[in-house]
């Protein structure tokens, strides 16, 4: 009865003409926290043309809230399409402690732009482990867009001793103008 | 009469580091958090020009850009587009959306004067 219920509402969601129809689809289908459901509403998410039925997509992956959902949305991270790119930040940071794990690995990734989106999610993150994951980066990473990032985040989140020399130390790595802005305004918030 | 730019990016250091180097130039500066806003000011107000990143919640720079341009009021006003996406496919949407200029983060202050003085017209 579920199965078939499932698989009528994933089939709404793919074919039905009428916008309406599909976003009543994609909201229903939070009901079935199921990973061929996840599967279905990410490919969907990527192919869909209209915004209201994407933007249900994407409130019904955060309501079904699985590892599957993190796994999906941190591979649209890699995507052209900004919107999707956003949509999985926006997913990753909403679902916090599930995103964690997936997240750390998406620091050691070779591309800069997919440790930026990591960072950025980071940075939202109201967990301990995300201010020292932050600091690793700026002592690690090599790129110095990803490092002006975790340093902003780490000013806003106001911060001990050993976190303000971490960022200090950051300007030293870079010869880098934007860099240094960011550090002086980085301090300055911990300051506070 | 000083060129009147908006600054749209949903980083505050971004925000902040564009302003330092433009206002010491004698540019006036505005800010934005997000497209919402970018779009709502420039309904306001009359920009001369407009810097957009790409990477923002809710509505992406692209997208902003494209908004700007089908209003009868943006479609002149020169926008330039800063963002840390440096693939070829990032740069032709941004020309597609209708961006004059698209440059890769970080931006040198010296580089970004430049620029800003060439496409807004001031010597």
């Amino acid at each position: 009865m579920k199965t078939s219920k499932v698989k009528k509402l994933m089939e709404i969601l793919s074919t039905h003409p009428e916008e309406r129809e599909r976003r009543y689809a994609a909201m229903e289908l939070s009901d079935f926290p199921r990973e061929d459901v996840v599967e279905h509403l990410v490919n969907r998410l990527v192919e869909e043309k209209s915004r209201a039925v994407q933007e249900a997509i994407v409130s019904t992956l955060i309501t079904i809230g699985t590892e599957a959902v993190v796994r999906r949305c941190a591979e649209l991270l890699r995507s052209e399409d900004a919107y999707l790119r956003n949509s999985a930040i926006e997913v990753l940071q909403l679902l916090q402690h599930t995103s964690l794990g997936v997240v750390k690995e998406l620091l050691q990734d070779p591309d800069p732009d997919v440790r930026l989106f990591a960072v950025n999610v980071l940075g939202e993150l109201k967990v301990k482990e995300a201010v020292e994951l932050l600091c690793r980066v700026v002592e690690e990473d090599e790129d110095v867009n990803v490092v002006a990032a975790a340093v902003e985040y780490l000013g806003e989140m106001g911060l001990r001793g050993d976190d303000r020399e971490t960022v200090r130390k950051a300007a030293e790595r870079f010869s880098d103008p934007f860099l240094e802005y960011a550090v002086e305004v980085a301090l300055r918030k911990m300051e506070v | 009469m000083s060129v009147h730019i908006l600054v749209v990016d949903d980083s505050s250091t971004v925000r902040g580091y564009y302003t330092s180097i433009l206002s010491k130039a004698g540019f006036a500066v505005d800010h934005a958090a997000n497209g919402y806003e970018a779009l709502e000011k420039a309904v306001k107000f009359d920009y001369d020009f407009f810097i957009v990143d790409i990477n923002m919640p809710k509505m992406s720079g692209y997208e902003l850009v494209r908004q700007l341009r089908e209003d009868e009021r943006g479609v002149g006003v020169p926008v330039i587009i800063i963002s840390t996406e440096a693939k070829d496919s990032d740069r032709l949407e941004g020309y597609r959306a209708g961006a004059n200029l698209f440059l890769v983060k970080p931006v040198k202050p010296e580089r970004l004067l430049f620029l800003t003085k060439i496409i807004a017209g001031v010597r």
